[in-house]
């Protein structure tokens, strides 16, 4: 707990010094990385902890958005706006989560990504809603008492989000809930020989990713004040996904260093060059080959963790300590 | 647990670092161009995905014009192409990059509609750039969403969808069937054509939606076979367009009902050469054609082909007068300033294309133009367009008419 | 009539295509547990590739086994180079085929550029069939018998051949058939190169009737991905069956339910699911 509130004040502070150093256009990157750091994070949350690997949680991020985007014509209130928005993101999870978590692997996968894929074509061949150009807002995030209107008080306020989000998520992953959870990752007939509803748990687990993932995507619509129905495709589902693949999994923290990576990766190669996503690409095959537990990984490596690394990558790959010390002898 | 302390200070310590860096790196917080010698155009443009091959053009008009115009009133230009995607959310990304990085002059972007339409809501919102909109269409840009600080050089739907729904049904027959992208430029292109088609006397057999990235047409085909009419207006954009043209001659269409079609897409060398003679006999309304006889356009086309060893297509144009309405708007205001700039566009300005002479209408924003219908031809094995038929100056009205939304 | 049987023939011709796609994708899932998402750049090489030989005076058939066997080539390397080392670790065979999409995707760009091509129709086959007042293209019928020709091929490989027994018995155990002594490096590649062969066949074979352009390969992937859902992982039999079925309903769907027939695609994807987890001919479960 000491730990937690360690890191908390720690990340309070990188949030507010951090503006006084950049230039306006760090600032409004550093925006972007923030949400989709929430969104990441969520994301991670299922993959890392529960072992759901979901194509389809770009389905949350745009629910949310849109519902920010949509109600913000008759609604004004910031509260009132994203909380909408992390409901229905949460009822979506709940709806798609119970039919979508009999599945495994693959069939998880596709399941989860036929959802999205559902919700990209309505929103973009429905008549409402701005159809395939998308739907602007002019709404300013107003916390009842100022409305934020520049660039920095935005990134506070997404800043404030942010940490919220982290020091929840680390409650939820530390609560019976959490460790219930990575106990049926790894070991899920165990878990239903001990009496646990596996069903339950990962329901659950996924409903909160939801919730988040939701929030992101409101907090997203208030920087952007658009949303349009990329946000429910496929690219945008499998970019979160690499960014939790680059950070790496099994941690809260490592998803947020991927969408940072990520995020300034693309926005520099893709002003550099236009093969930008062959330069992605390989990355990414490099990654895979040389570095499997995730950049996060990498640095703990680095600061001489590495019996927790080993750990982490053990888990991330579903092996156990002596078969990875097998494989690293044959390789 | 105090080591994962460390270890987290590490990383944010890492991060902080490498930011102070790129920040200390870069030129950023630099004064926007007024005063400096330089002027910085900045374009946003799908060079990557579904719409790479408009973009793609839209690059070679505009570096051809200012590889002879490097410099404007005695600053130097500089060019900055970014690309989107063709994705929205990309697009104002790289806006901000533009904007607040690179501290832009113009902005140059909205290869296709849904960019156009979110870029100009962030432009006008914030009113620091004005924007040229390289091709979005859409009407309401025109009107109800027109904004000051948003010019378009290209052309609306409903230039080319009116005049073709006059020159159907004036000109081929009064019986049509209308196949449209089901999307929102489609939508507005079809209610457009419907409209003139039946004020001059026609009817709409059938209307079919086809959705984006339909793959095979031949169920809408047969149904067309079926109908029998006189005339089939198609507007699929992208690379379902030629796709249609093909499986049209494929299916034995082609020789039986004419082909009208409204995105400029059928004579576009690309399209020619994928689908060769299946364009033959096949009619098209458009703004720009490269036979086009005048004296800007045989000089234009001879520059482009030898610059690129290339036929120009409309997006070429649309970004080489792109590109021409910037320089004669910065020239004859006298300055980058937002307002000057808004200012002179707002007296109207016209430039000589090569489409023809045509005038930025300060009311719609969108040019005064000609338009042509042209006709796929074949002989001794090349094809070619022919010129059949121009309507003259066409203006798009001040408002929107009130008619039947499709 | 005739609107029934061209419908019905145009639903079958994208089916075959689309079960060339899934069958290869099908049986290397089943067997190596490897979940090639870079599948559909095989299929899109295959057309890109293909393209450029009939482009380059090369006559139709030539290209079309040319560019199998490259693509076959390329799908070698790929396995024995990146595939085979994350055997068993579903989140890097993610990682390194969605960057493999990347990559040919981009490199296709790089090279073929933006804009839609197409692969004339071989001289062969130009013709129209008269159906009533309605024509179809032979090169469309001879697609179907392609189509038809592979699943009989494979039917034989299963049920007559020593290799389809191999093959067979891994999908269901692999171990065994290597504690048997069959070299199980070997089968593995065998059969991924089969399989981007069999995609790369089907992008040739598309390429008069659905061109290429950018992206495409994600069109592709994602019907095949449903078609092998629905059939069930690790049988052809199934991706053919899947492959009709969505080939039919697209050609109707448009028709009748001209909004929503993806829409209803996905739907029996979901239901099929939640009612058979393993899909409807399925032998494995993920």
């Amino acid at each position: 707990m000491k730990s937690t509130i360690l890191t908390i004040f720690l990340l309070v502070a990188a949030v507010f010094v951090l503006p006084f150093l950049m230039s306006p256009f760090l600032v409004y990157m550093i925006t972007e990385v923030l949400i989709m750091g929430i969104f990441a994070m969520s994301l991670g949350l299922i993959m890392g902890f529960g072992g759901l690997h979901s194509l389809g949680h770009s389905a949350f991020f745009g629910l949310g958005a849109y519902t920010v985007v949509v109600l913000s014509q008759m609604v004004s209130s910031i509260y009132v706006l994203l909380l909408v928005a992390i409901l229905i993101a949460c009822a979506f999870a709940f709806v798609t989560g119970l039919i979508a978590i009999r599945s495994k692997g693959i069939f998880f996968l596709m399941l989860t990504f036929a959802f999205t894929q559902m919700l990209y074509l309505i929103f973009s061949q429905s008549g409402y809603w701005g159809g395939a150009d998308g739907l602007g807002t002019s709404i300013k995030p107003n916390l009842g008492f100022v409305e934020l209107t520049s660039p920095l008080s935005l990134f506070y306020l997404i800043g404030g989000f942010f940490i919220l989000s982290y020091l929840l998520l680390r409650l939820f992953v530390n609560s019976p809930l959490g460790t219930g959870l990575q106990g049926v990752m790894e070991n899920e007939n165990r878990m239903i020989a001990l009496g646990y509803n596996v069903r339950n748990y990962k329901v659950i687990a996924y409903i909160v990713a939801g919730g988040f993932a939701g929030l992101a995507g409101g907090l997203y619509a208030f920087k952007t004040q658009f949303a349009s129905p990329d946000l429910f495709g496929v690219h945008m589902a499998a970019t979160v996904i690499i960014m939790v693949y680059i950070g790496g999994m099994g941690t809260l923290f490592g998803p947020v260093l991927g969408a940072g990576i990520y995020i300034f990766l693309q926005n520099y190669v893709s002003t550099m060059t236009d093969r930008w996503s062959l330069i992605m690409g390989l990355i990414f095959i490099a990654l895979v080959l040389f570095n499997r537990g995730g950049a996060l990984h990498l640095i703990q490596l680095l600061i001489g963790k590495v019996s927790s690394y080993k750990l982490n990558v053990a888990k991330s790959k579903g092996v156990s300590l002596n078969e990875l010390a097998k494989n690293k002898g044959t390789e | 647990m105090n080591k994962k302390n460390i270890f987290l200070f590490g990383i944010v310590s890492l991060i902080s670092i490498f930011l102070v860096a790129c920040n200390g790196g870069s030129t950023e917080g630099a004064e926007k161009g007024s005063d400096s010698d330089e002027v910085k155009l900045g374009f946003i443009l799908s060079l990557t995905g579904n719409f790479a091959f408009m973009g793609e053009g839209i690059k070679d008009g505009i570096e051809l014009y200012f590889e002879e115009n490097e410099v404007i009133d005695g600053k130097k230009v500089q060019l900055i192409f970014e690309d989107d995607a063709g994705d929205p959310q990309a697009a104002l990304r790289k806006y901000e990059q533009l904007t607040l990085k690179q501290n832009v002059d113009i902005i140059g972007g909205g290869t296709i509609g849904s960019i156009a339409a979110a870029l100009r809501d962030k432009v006008d919102a914030e009113k620091s750039v004005p924007m040229i909109n390289v091709v979005g269409t859409g009407n309401t840009l025109s009107w109800d969403n027109r904004s000051d600080y948003v010019w378009r050089t290209s052309f609306s739907a409903w230039q080319y969808a009116s005049t073709a729904g006059k020159f159907a049904a004036e000109e081929v027959g009064k019986s049509t069937v209308v196949v449209s992208s089901d999307y929102v430029a489609g939508h507005e292109i079809a209610t457009d054509f419907i409209a003139n088609f039946e004020e001059h006397g026609g009817n709409i057999e059938k209307i079919i939606w086809a959705p984006v990235g339909t793959s095979d047409f031949s169920s809408y085909l047969t149904q067309i076979n079926e109908i029998k009419p006189d005339s089939v207006f198609m507007f699929i954009p992208g690379a379902d367009g030629p796709r249609f043209v093909q499986q049209y001659n494929d299916f034995g269409l082609r020789d039986k009902y004419q082909l009208i079609e409204g995105s400029a897409m059928l004579n576009a060398p690309s399209t020619i050469k994928a689908v060769a003679d299946a364009v033959v006999g096949g009619q098209m309304i458009t703004n720009y054609f490269p036979e086009l006889d005048n004296a800007v356009n045989n000089e234009f086309v001879e520059k482009f082909r030898e610059k690129y060893g290339k036929e120009p297509d409309n997006y070429a144009v649309n970004g080489y007068d792109s590109a021409q309405l910037i320089v004669e708007a910065i020239k004859k205001a006298g300055s980058v300033e937002v307002d000057q700039i808004v200012k002179v566009l707002e007296e109207g300005i016209s430039i000589d294309s090569p489409r023809g002479p045509i005038e930025i209408d300060p009311f719609t924003n969108n040019p005064i133009q000609n338009m042509y219908v042209i006709e796929g031809k074949k002989e001794n094995d090349t094809i070619s367009f022919e010129l059949i038929k121009t309507y003259e100056k066409i203006q798009m009205p001040k408002e929107a008419t009130n008619y039947k939304e499709y | 009539m005739d609107f029934f049987i061209i419908n019905t023939l145009s639903g079958l011709t994208y089916g075959m295509l689309l079960f060339l796609m899934a069958s290869g994708l099908s049986i290397v899932f089943g067997l190596m547990r490897v979940i090639n998402l870079a599948h559909g750049s095989f299929y899109l090489l295959g057309s890109y590739i293909a393209y450029a030989f009939v482009h380059n005076g090369f006559n139709f058939w030539l290209a079309l086994i040319l560019a199998t066997v490259i693509v076959m080539v390329l799908g070698l390397i790929i396995e024995r180079l990146l595939i085979s080392r994350i055997h068993g670790n579903e989140t890097a065979q993610i990682l390194l085929t969605v960057g493999l999409i990347f990559v040919i995707g981009d490199i296709t760009l790089w090279i073929w550029g933006g804009n839609f091509l197409s692969i004339p129709v071989p001289d062969l086959l130009s013709a129209t069939i008269q159906v009533g007042e309605s024509q179809f293209p032979a090169y469309r019928l001879f697609v179907i018998l392609m189509g038809v020709f592979f699943a009989a091929l494979l039917w034989f490989f299963e049920n007559k051949t020593h290799v389809g027994m191999i093959v067979r018995a891994g999908v269901d155990d692999m171990e065994m058939v290597g504690a048997l002594g069959f070299n199980i490096k070997v089968i593995f590649s065998a059969v991924f190169i089969f399989g981007a062969g069999l995609a790369a066949l089907g992008g040739v074979l598309g390429g008069p009737i659905l061109g290429m352009y950018p992206l495409m390969e994600f069109e592709i992937l994602i019907n095949a991905l449903i078609i092998v859902l629905i059939g069930g992982l690790g049988s052809w039999k199934g991706a053919f069956i899947g492959a009709v079925l969505i080939g039919i309903i697209d050609a109707f769907g448009k028709i009748y339910i001209p909004s929503v027939s993806m829409l209803i695609i996905f739907g029996i994807m979901v239901i099929v699911l939640v009612i058979k987890p393993s899909g409807l001919f399925g032998e494995v479960e993920a």
